[in-house]
């Protein structure tokens, strides 16, 4: 790539930078009633796009002209051959000759709409910006000579995954499917678990360039009002020209960016989303994101797997109490482990003690310093191994795990005990369900072992101290981060350290503020007529 | 959603009170009550919990009376403007006094039984800034951290007492019931400073969902640590032994080391009571500088008191290193009490003057 080089393209780059499609007033995005003329204003747009392609033909026996715009790759062929060009060009004109009527010029458009076309979906475009629109997400403009609208076909059709399970949330038991990079079978998913007409799925288009559909899904008569209210005036005041995936809308509409914990919950299973749905929550999907936004989020959510719910309940209930455990483990277990080592050791056992400090006798570093380089290195290799094809990673594991672990003991640069503090903070890390909350638990223990080794236990319980004042000043979408507990509703603690039969926890949590708190259906109404 | 006000549920009020009021005193309660009462120690606390809980009723009426303003503010339409803000500025220096009392002997605790190398200015600044961290966001902020952490502390301290029970000999407590009257009640004014914090509910009352059941509430927060100091000093005379008690710098700590923890897991129980008792101790001291930046911003006629919250932090710290050893530290605390006492009797008489001026809102 010499040319970067060459000062004077350079020159020549930087001229040109003054967009010239920036602003669009000036360019006349009205329609024509002549086709030339229209595909005209297509072309001064599309003409150096290789997907776009345009296509004249003339309709029916009196032959109108007529042309297609449609960009390929974005749309189903076949449809276009066998459902749009094919009556339009070919069947009309043998309808026209079997009635012996010709269709009217005037009244092409209303025909072709009413007659030809045997597509579901159909639109009509007033304006160019409008026609764009429609075109770049996968429709066909038909232009008709003598109409200064366009006809919008939908033929989508792109190539796209299929449903698969979700790498990220894995369940034993449970649906298998997840979410797919297409907004519309997202939807889909969704609708097939909650076929009630309540269940509204409203659409906006968010990016001045990307224009991506986003979508915002809550049931009716269940969800807070005031909630999809602030959904929408936070969805709407995003001005980003692309968004790629939906993280980056989460962080245009979380309460908070001066943290490390997630204040909206993210979710591949179409289960789990749809289980929140019907919690009075509301979900967001992206186009070409499998990831779907769930507001309000609380911090107990992220300890919580939709597997839980297809389990028995005293075996998922210890499951959860184990995942508390492990989050506790995984944040303070080398903050303690440096705050006994270099302050305390009288609190453990003097044995325990003794043996500590008989195999510290060889390492050189203080406690301090040790835990810090082994956690340092363990958090290398998990991300060297997170992005590696999965029979390298396996690699990694062993050559970190194993060899690395077993060399550094016997070298003497660390204690076996500090390989084992290690090795309990890695395995208690990954027991969190949500990846997203595990890794701020899992950072947390780095400020931990500074904080322990400066002011000991003291230290560890400032810390927990601050974590806990930081966790419950924040608020996500008007829902205190920490309720159940704190507020206390303990109405919503059938579901929350515990999860009790589902018998008993009829009503749904009170912490989204739902509007119809029963989930049984007590509608007396219905109750008289039967 | 749209901003959700701030309301405090009534379970807030009695989970910020009893948190309020369990705290770092508890280190040292039993000494105080055996000084005076000898074994009686653990009647003259639960007494001093039936006055104080009494007392508490009577704040509860009169901050119900008054449900959308702080004691500040109401004390000028009972006695009028120059004796409220006088009134106003006795409060202020009340809760620096209890606030840098209890800062001081939190830390001095700290340093003996965890950090003997730490300068102990340094234990003190660094928690004033934990401290006033959590005061900044206002008293929501302090109630959810005391359901947090009141569940815990309370817990622990059970735990004390129930693993106590196996070292407890009765025979320590029998003397008791053959003392005079007069002996449990010279010891009321000290232990005062056990039960003090109550006054939180003048703060609150402002901000309370139902004003109207404060009461009920409010002796629901007062409930726990009367039956928790009872139980404490009663199984701490009864393992420890009256005279060691007397003796001892910390009785608790005492108490707590001679537990065995089942199964040998950890040594020492003391260190496990002290990580919870720091929790406790955290949210006394927050709740004090909370009351002491709002008296302040009330007093100056000022909306906001969270920069007030900073401005609280000089005051307490340069108090809290006032007393210079122990004896002074007993001697500060002492003083302390009979200004928290003083205080209470203040706010007693200014509800028999509102009820006999019938200001305020009566409910039926």
């Amino acid at each position: 790539m010499g040319y970067t080089k060459n000062p004077k393209n350079i020159k020549a780059m930087e001229k040109n930078r003054t967009p010239q499609l920036k602003s669009e007033e000036k360019v006349d995005l009205t329609l024509d009633k002549s086709v030339s003329k229209n595909l005209d204003k297509f072309k001064a747009f599309l003409e150096e796009s290789s997907d776009a392609v345009f296509r004249e033909f003339k309709l029916g026996m009196q032959g109108i002209p007529c042309a297609l715009v449609y960009i390929d790759g974005l749309v189903d062929k076949m449809l276009i051959h066998e459902q749009i060009l094919k009556p339009m060009m070919y069947q009309i004109a043998i309808l026209e000759n079997t009635v012996q009527r010709p269709i009217e010029p005037d009244k092409a458009f209303d025909y072709v709409k009413m007659h030809a076309l045997a597509v579901g979906e159909i639109k009509e475009a007033e304006t160019l910006d409008e026609a764009f629109l429609f075109i770049m997400s996968g429709e066909v403009g038909i232009i008709i000579e003598g109409f200064d609208k366009i006809l919008i076909a939908s033929a989508r059709g792109w190539p796209q995954r299929g449903i698969q399970e979700p790498p990220s949330e894995i369940v034993i038991r449970g649906p298998r499917e997840g979410f797919t990079e297409t907004l519309r079978s997202n939807t889909a998913l969704l609708r097939r678990k909650i076929r009630d007409p309540n269940f509204v799925i409203k659409t906006i288009r968010i990016g001045r360039r990307g224009k991506t559909d986003v979508a915002y899904a809550y049931i009716k008569g269940i969800a807070n009002q005031g909630l999809v209210e602030e959904v929408e005036r936070r969805l709407n005041q995003i001005d980003v020209d692309i968004f790629l995936d939906s993280s980056q809308i989460e962080h245009h509409i979380q309460d908070s960016y001066l943290t490390i914990f997630p204040q909206i919950e993210v979710s591949e299973r179409p289960d789990r989303t749809a289980a929140s749905l019907a919690e009075g929550r509301v979900a967001i999907l992206m186009d070409n994101s499998p990831y779907a936004l769930i507001v309000p989020a609380t911090f107990y959510q992220f300890f919580q797997s939709s597997e839980d719910y297809y389990e028995r309940w005293p075996l998922s209930s210890v499951i959860r109490i184990l995942r508390w455990v492990g989050a506790l483990l995984a944040s303070l277990t080398p903050g303690l482990y440096v705050a006994i080592v270099s302050f305390h050791p009288g609190f453990i056992p003097t044995s325990l003690a003794i043996s500590i400090a008989a195999t510290r006798a060889t390492v050189p570093f203080p406690a301090f310093l040790e835990a810090l380089l082994m956690e340092l290195t363990f958090e290398l290799l998990r991300e060297a191994g997170a992005r590696l094809p999965r029979a390298i990673g396996q690699t990694i594991g062993i050559v970190g795990g194993l060899i690395i672990g077993d060399a550094a003991v016997r070298a003497g640069i660390t204690s076996p005990i500090m390989v084992i503090v290690v090795a309990i903070t890695a395995i208690a890390s990954f027991i969190i369900p949500s990846y997203n909350a595990a890794l701020g638990i899992r950072l947390m223990r780095f400020p931990f072992i500074i904080i322990a080794a400066v002011f000991g236990i003291y230290g560890v319980i400032l810390g927990f101290i601050i974590i806990n004042v930081h966790m419950v000043t924040m608020k996500s979408y008007g829902v205190s981060f920490m309720s159940p507990q704190a507020p206390i509703r303990y109405q919503d603690w059938k579901d929350f350290l515990i999860r009790l039969p589902s018998q008993m926890a009829m009503r749904r949590p009170t912490s989204t503020y739902p509007v119809d708190i029963d989930r049984r259906d007590q509608d007396p109404v219905k109750e008289d007529t039967q | 959603m749209k901003e959700r006000t701030d309301r405090l549920s009534n379970l807030q009020i009695s989970f910020i009170i009893s948190s309020t009021v369990i705290g770092v005193t508890v280190l040292v309660l039993p000494r105080t009550a055996t000084e005076l009462a000898k074994s009686g120690g653990f009647i003259a606390t639960f007494v001093t919990g039936l006055l104080m809980a009494f007392i508490l009723m009577i704040i509860a009426l009169l901050a119900r009376r008054f449900p959308n303003s702080t004691i500040i503010e109401y004390s000028r339409e009972i006695i009028g403007f120059v004796p409220a803000k006088i009134l106003g500025i006795v409060f202020f220096i009340y809760f620096i006094t209890i606030g840098s009392a209890i800062l001081r002997i939190f830390c001095d605790a700290v340093k003996v039984l965890l950090l003997e190398q730490t300068p102990l200015e340094i234990l003190i600044i660094t928690f004033l800034f934990v401290v006033v961290y959590l005061c900044l966001n206002g008293i929501s902020s302090i109630a959810k951290i005391c359901e947090l952490f009141e569940p815990l502390v309370i817990g622990t301290m059970l735990l004390v007492i129930i693993l106590s029970f196996r070292n407890f000999n009765s025979e320590e407590l029998l003397p008791a019931f053959k003392q005079d009257v007069f002996e449990w009640i010279s010891a009321i004014p000290s232990l005062t400073i056990s039960y003090l914090g109550i006054e939180i509910l003048l703060f609150a009352v402002p901000f309370v969902q139902n004003p109207d059941k404060i009461l009920g509430y409010g002796l629901l927060g007062i409930l726990p640590s009367i039956i928790i100091y009872t139980l404490l000093v009663a199984v701490t005379l009864g393992s420890v032994g009256v005279e060691p008690v007397v003796q001892s710098l910390y009785p608790v700590i005492q108490l707590a080391r001679y537990i065995r923890f089942p199964g040998g897991f950890a040594e020492r129980f003391d260190i496990f009571f002290m990580v919870f008792w720091i929790l406790g101790a955290y949210t006394t001291l927050s709740s004090y500088t909370y009351m002491a930046s709002v008296s302040l911003s009330r007093i100056l006629g000022l909306r906001n008191f969270k920069p007030l919250s900073i401005l609280v932090i000089p005051f307490l710290y340069i108090l809290s290193l006032m007393p210079q050893n122990i004896k002074e530290i007993g001697t500060f605390s002492q003083y302390a009490s009979y200004l928290g006492l003083a205080v209470l009797a203040v706010l007693v008489i200014l509800y028999i003057l509102a009820v006999i001026f019938k200001k305020g809102e009566v409910k039926k």
